[in-house]
């Protein structure tokens, strides 16, 4: 077994960090073909408040962000038919809103190391319990994914004729936008909170250089993304960087070597 | 197949349509034709349930449009040709497999007999050796036809389109309208197209709604002249002036 597999806290790492890598561009390659990139970013800033309160209250962290970027999901729904004509301006209110509360919660009291581990993702403090929970809802959001791959298809390129395919669009709509508020809850302790947008869109950008099919960019993507993660992780530990950062780097340097083979071929 | 009865419709407090009714005929071609802001888009939307009327009822193959759940027997050709998102990634093929959703089992798996259904729908439409090309790669022409292949591929009754042609060069809409009248003549599907160019509605269309004054004025193809176009649009005494330079 090589060295880097023969401690407990690195097994656990790559344990989690394998479904983050997927999980995340599976959910971001739909993100970003529907130009909704900048959701991930606005989910995370909540997810660092309700991190900070379930520091604060005694609740498991990955819980107490889970609920908070659910219910956040749910308002930017809400808020998105309020302000129909500025889409994005949803998002940027329900992110000053996730901040203000999350700074507001961390001077309360002593949470701010802990809290810090999640604003940067900390993999030495990756937990059994933390495992068990990734593997379990990950893998059911995967299911999901799998299920609603070609409606999730189709309303990408075209929610209108999706709607008149058949195809129940609003449940799925607000469906995936609580896979996605999950997905992030899940993904902070491994890439931080700071970074998980990044993991959801850099495979994606990358496969979409291939331009080919849409199962081959959703292929790749995946592939991108675990290899971002599992070649980060790996790197961190021999040169002891922190790990989200050397993740997102990684990933950063897959999607310049593919532009630039590209251009070479 | 389709029936407008008594329908009122405003947006934004602009009354569009005031009490208007409208029956469209099995085996009607009826292009849908008026200036800008006549509430063209809008009348389909409304046909389609899109839009909901304050007053008056659409019905949908003889049901009311918000109960109709028979969607597979629809087609809609949406505007997509000029706002198409050129490097969107997905295959002719994934395209037009998209339609068939409806038929699919609980994980959505192709099967060879929908396999089949594509593949009939792309020979329909001339473009058998394209199901592996990347929709960004073909011509605006080749992409309107994707789009009606998709809109085969479910064995439509009843073909919507909005603006089908903006954006398509002029070979291509000869092409367009041949591939029209198979569809209509040779397959019977009922269609409905929204234009603004009345001169090719008029040579191509059997029927004719031209919408003005938040009204509509059916006429048959066959004995339709411009001027009533103008007539309907601006009222009576309006005349087709030509100029002399």
């Amino acid at each position: 077994m090589p060295e880097i597999l023969t401690y407990g806290f690195m097994q656990r790492a790559f344990l989690a960090g394998i479904v983050v890598a997927v999980l995340c561009p599976a959910i971001g390659i739909f993100l970003t073909l529907r130009r909704l990139s900048l959701i991930g970013d606005t989910l995370s800033h909540v997810a660092l408040a309700g991190v900070a309160g379930g520091i604060l209250g005694g609740i498991y962290p990955i819980y107490s962000a889970l609920i908070a970027t659910v219910l956040a999901a749910l308002a930017v729904e809400q808020l998105r038919k309020t302000y129909a004509h500025y889409a994005e301006l949803s998002l940027s209110v329900m992110m000053s809103f996730g901040v203000g509360l999350a700074t507001v919660l961390i001077s309360l009291g002593g949470a701010g190391a802990q809290v810090s581990s999640y604003l940067f993702g900390s993999v030495t403090l990756v937990t059994r319990q933390d495992v068990w929970s990734i593997w379990l809802l990950g893998g059911a959001i995967l299911f999901l994914v799998m299920m609603l791959y070609r409606s999730l298809f189709f309303m990408a390129f075209d929610e209108t004729a999706a709607l008149l395919a058949g195809i129940p669009v609003k449940s799925i709509n607000l469906l995936f936008t609580i896979m996605v508020a999950i997905t992030i809850s899940l993904s902070m302790r491994i890439v931080g909170i700071l970074l998980v947008s990044s993991l959801m869109v850099l495979p994606v950008a990358t496969a979409l250089q291939i331009r080919g099919s849409f199962r081959k960019t959703f292929f790749f993507s995946l592939l991108f993304g675990l290899l971002s993660v599992v070649i980060g992780l790996t790197i961190s530990f021999y040169a002891s960087l922190a790990p989200g950062g050397t993740i997102v780097l990684t990933s950063l340097g897959i999607l310049m070597a593919v532009s630039g083979l590209k251009r070479w071929i | 197949m389709v029936r407008l009865e008594n329908i009122s419709f405003q947006y934004d407090d602009i009354p569009l349509l005031r009490d208007v009714s409208l029956s469209i005929q099995e085996g009607d071609f009826m292009g849908i034709v008026g200036p800008n802001g006549s509430a063209k888009s809008t009348l389909l939307k409304l046909m389609l349930g899109l839009l909901k009327p304050e007053q008056g009822q659409v019905l949908l193959l003889g049901k009311p449009v918000h109960q109709f759940r028979e969607w597979r027997r629809i087609g809609y050709i949406p505007q997509n040709v000029r706002e198409f998102n050129m490097g969107f990634p997905a295959t002719v093929y994934e395209m037009i497999s998209a339609n068939l959703i409806s038929q699919m089992g609980l994980f959505k798996r192709m099967t060879p007999k929908l396999d089949k259904k594509v593949r009939e729908a792309l020979e329909i439409v001339g473009l058998s050796g394209y199901a592996d090309r990347r929709i960004g790669q073909l011509s605006g022409g080749q992409q309107q036809r994707v789009f009606i292949a998709r809109t085969l591929v479910s064995s439509p009754c009843i073909i919507f389109m909005d603006e089908p042609l903006v954006g398509v060069d002029v070979d291509s809409q000869e092409r367009f309208y041949e591939l029209m009248e198979t569809l209509n003549r040779d397959m019977g599907i009922t269609l409905i197209m929204v234009s603004h160019d009345i001169g090719v509605v008029s040579e191509r269309t059997s029927r004719i709604a031209c919408m003005g004054r938040n009204q509509i004025f059916v006429h048959d193809t066959a004995t339709f002249k411009p001027e009533q176009y103008l007539e309907d649009m601006y009222g009576e005494k309006t005349r087709l002036m030509h100029h002399h330079h």
